[in-house]
């Protein structure tokens, strides 16, 4: 008893930063409350510290996160080695349209140039972008989020959109000096004015936390077809124009949701869109 | 009044479950990005504030949960609050509940665990759908409560070896005899 006595006294001594601090639950869950209050209220508030505190750890959050992202990575691959040999042949396909595409592209790219120099035309804003590597999915059940690693020295700004190679990713909603948080589409908090490319019909992309985002908010005589692709529309200025979404699900004459062109399994490097000034102001036509 | 060696000893025995305790801590924002399409969150800390209330409550302090709970909202975009709520609640539960679970067999505990996991899933579901409005799938949680379940008697052990190392308490509901 004696010993468990002295090695009770020892083991207040240890210089732990709790050691000796006493705060009652209820005065903390008290506290919780408040800054839930806070976060859902005056998230202006919030949103610097969390910045900070996302700068301060992330380098070691991305050191933790490598080993998964590549044990993430092979398993997907290993899983998936049927599929990668029907995607080569498919891609090889692919490849020998686009070249022919590609050509077609050039030709009408010039057209298009000299066409809007004749109608004077003010054309959208350009887009430079800088890439980042993903330092972590930090999101969780409920929020679908990831952290990157390039922040306000960059150039990135809150609101940027994002995309993946094969498409629409999400937009940048907190900037932090060094890394920033994108919300992605599929979150239930994200709304993506949206375009049928085919019909020009609008509708609005909303996240349910799912895979598979809902399209809502589209005419009632709106006819579209399954596989229809969906880009962004420019609504709301946060998403330029033109960027690529998904195609639509349909199912039983329903439209079910969309099927989203960016792979979010394997995402590892993000290309943040930041509008080009210098490209503004210039004068594109004269 | 002690040896430095007295010292340093129960200072490294103390060190090893906080350091079980940190790296269990950073794979709960680690370990799940397997797949963003089906997100798996394992509820480690949830384990390890379990396991702890029952066993040595002073090991982790309501300021500790209250910390590892802001933590992590910051760190996943969580509404600020809200994981520290859960968890001190959850903490103040199960403490008041120790003096019947530390007696008990494992399957008693796991089963406890199993009420207490799925609990506090669904109050953080409640909370989060009431915060904004709209009540997210149920599937995810659901996953991760299992997983939660599926994996407690291994970091259970885990922690447990850890429990082992520290210096023994006059504390008679500890678990170590």
């Amino acid at each position: 008893m004696k010993r468990h006595e002295k090695v009770n006294s020892l083991a207040d001594t240890m210089p732990f930063p709790w050691n000796g601090v006493s705060f009652s639950s209820s005065a903390l869950m008290f506290l919780s409350i408040l800054l839930m209050g806070l976060s859902s209220f005056k998230p202006h508030i919030i949103e610097p510290v969390r910045g900070r505190v996302v700068d301060i750890f992330s380098p070691v959050l991305f050191m933790v996160s490598i080993p998964f992202q590549h044990a993430a990575i092979f398993f997907h691959d290993v899983t998936g080695f049927a599929q990668l040999q029907a995607d080569n042949l498919r891609l090889e396909q692919e490849n020998t349209k686009l070249r022919e595409w590609y050509q077609t592209a050039l030709l009408l790219n010039s057209e298009n140039k000299s066409l809007r120099e004749l109608l004077n035309l003010k054309v959208d804003p350009q887009y430079d972008n800088v890439s980042a590597r993903v330092i972590s999915d930090s999101g969780n059940t409920y929020v679908k989020s990831l952290l990157v690693s390039v922040g306000k020295d960059d150039g990135v700004t809150k609101g940027s959109a994002v995309l993946s190679g094969d498409g629409l990713l999400g937009r940048i909603v907190e900037a932090g000096d060094a890394s920033s948080r994108i919300l992605l589409v599929t979150d239930i908090n994200s709304r993506v004015p949206i375009m049928v490319e085919d019909t020009g019909q609008h509708g609005i992309m909303a996240g349910k936390n799912t895979s598979i985002p809902a399209l809502i908010h589209l005419p009632q005589d709106s006819d579209v077809l399954e596989g229809s692709r969906l880009i962004t529309s420019g609504y709301g200025g946060i998403y330029p124009h033109g960027l690529p979404v998904g195609k639509v699900i349909i199912i039983s004459g329903e439209v079910k949701g969309v099927a989203l062109f960016s792979d979010f399994d394997t995402i590892q490097i993000v290309r943040i869109l930041q509008e080009d000034i210098d490209a503004t102001q210039r004068p594109k036509s004269k | 009044m002690f040896g430095i060696s007295e010292q340093m000893d129960v200072f490294l025995r103390f060190c090893v479950p906080y350091c079980a305790m940190f790296v269990l801590f950073i794979f709960n924002m680690a370990f799940f990005s397997a797949s963003l399409s089906i997100t798996i969150e394992i509820p480690f800390v949830i384990i390890v504030i379990y396991y702890w209330s029952i066993y040595r409550p002073t090991l982790i302090p309501p300021l500790l949960v209250f910390l590892f709970g802001i933590f992590l909202d910051f760190m996943s975009g969580f509404p600020v609050g809200l994981s520290s709520f859960v968890f001190l609640l959850m903490r103040k539960i199960v403490s008041e509940q120790r003096l019947f679970l530390t007696g008990q067999p494992f399957m008693v505990i796991w089963l406890g665990f199993c009420v207490v996991s799925a609990a506090s899933a669904i109050l953080q579901w409640a909370l989060f759908g009431l915060m904004h409005l709209q009540w997210t799938p149920m599937q995810p949680v659901s996953f991760t409560i299992i997983s939660g379940i599926l994996l407690f008697p291994i970091i259970s052990s885990i922690l447990h070896l850890s429990h082992r190392i520290l210096p023994l308490l006059p504390d008679q509901y500890s678990a170590v005899k």
